[in-house]
């Protein structure tokens, strides 16, 4: 090794060291830092300003989304931008159409208990709940009810929508991937002061050759989700949520405990 | 420990029969509560509802199917500390939850 690239190595050493000190440094209990509390305060946003996103803001953030974990570095991703609002609202039409289509044979909230009607629309729930049980969950299901009735919106008329496309051929689980460069790119927009949500129901979408070919989803491409991105409207950020705790089970020294 | 049993996981829970379906709960404090509206435009399950006299009007859980996912957006966006989940949903068979504990904040230490 010469010297100058000994010193440099050098230099990289002590800076992994000035790193790992600052981590001991934190005590149990001591506050939290900038970029977890940016995890806790970040909120699926609904309500957008009209305002546009400039361009460069999207890419910077595209950006941050390109150096995402992925299995293998595959990479399993492509993204889409739309910033067309007919075209978003074309987009939102769609699906709350096809939203309308799914709850009218299978919504059997609509009915009277003890009704034929009733009967029926369990009846062919449960059939479709063999055939796809996670889209008919209770909370998707009452979403879906509530977008028919015009209660609710899919893509809550954002200025831009993100569509992260999955590469079916990835390496492993693509759909993790996809998870993982959609979560750099909210965290990302969080950042900059932008709201995002992510839209799973945008995936009506890819089962729709017109929309296929007006996105340009091809093979081997899929639509799996969709991110609305905009200015936030309001304050909805003020505050911590609270979520429940969950299980872990913790072992260490041989021995297995379970804390919450 | 819980786990589901082959016959609970073909069991789908039917949504407006409260034996079955348990929605998230919210706890509504009606003095911090000034009726600004804020939380049933965030509401994403179209739950809450502001009414009641005139002149005190404030944030009152809708009547009939309840649709609440225990996000708690409406006690992050409230600006005088007035609403906040209790419990979170729950189904019976497929959709039970399984190993969850409270509700809780983010916690520095536990």
């Amino acid at each position: 090794m010469s010297d100058i690239a000994k010193e440099a190595f050098d230099v990289k050493i002590a800076g992994t060291d000035q790193q790992e000190s600052k981590t001991s440094e934190i005590e149990e209990g001591d506050p939290w830092n900038t970029i977890e509390d940016a995890f806790l305060k970040r909120r699926s946003i609904r309500k957008f300003k009209k305002k546009q996103v400039p361009a460069h803001l999207i890419r910077r953030i595209l950006e941050v989304g390109r150096f995402a974990p992925s299995q293998g570095n595959c990479q399993p991703w492509k993204f889409v931008v739309v910033r067309d609002r007919e075209m978003i609202t074309e987009m939102e039409n769609f699906c709350a159409d096809m939203c309308r289509k799914i709850n009218g044979p299978l919504d059997y909230t609509a009915h009277k208990k003890g009704t034929f009607a009733r009967w029926r629309s369990e009846s062919i729930l449960k059939l479709f709940a063999k055939w796809q049980p996670s889209t008919v969950h209770p909370i998707p299901f009452g979403a879906v009810n509530l977008i028919a009735k015009n209660r609710f919106k899919v893509f809550h008329h954002p200025p831009t929508v993100i569509i992260p496309l999955m590469d079916t051929r990835g390496i492993g689980h693509p759909e993790v991937d996809l998870g993982i460069v959609g979560t750099n790119i909210i965290m990302a927009a969080h950042s900059l002061g932008l709201g995002t949500c992510w839209v799973g129901l945008a995936s009506f979408l890819n089962n729709s050759p017109e929309w296929r070919e007006r996105l340009g989803v091809e093979e081997p491409y899929s639509l799996v989700e969709a991110i609305s991105v905009g200015y936030v409207l309001g304050k909805p950020m003020q505050n911590t949520v609270s979520r429940e705790t969950h299980e872990t089970l913790w072992i260490e020294d041989g021995i297995k405990d379970l804390i919450y | 420990m819980t786990l589901l049993t082959k016959k609970e996981m073909k069991r789908m829970p039917i949504v407006d029969d409260a034996s079955e379906a348990q929605f998230g709960v919210v706890a509504i404090d009606l003095d911090k509560c000034n009726g600004c509206k804020m939380c049933t435009i965030i509401c994403p399950g179209n739950v809450l509802e502001v009414y009641g006299p005139k002149h005190d009007k404030k944030a009152r859980i809708k009547e009939g199917l309840s649709l609440c996912l225990s996000c708690d957006n409406c006690h992050a966006i409230c600006e005088h500390d007035a609403i906040t989940i209790v419990q979170a949903y729950d189904f019976v068979g497929r959709y039970k939850q399984l190993n969850r504990g409270a509700p809780s904040q983010p916690r520095l230490k536990y």
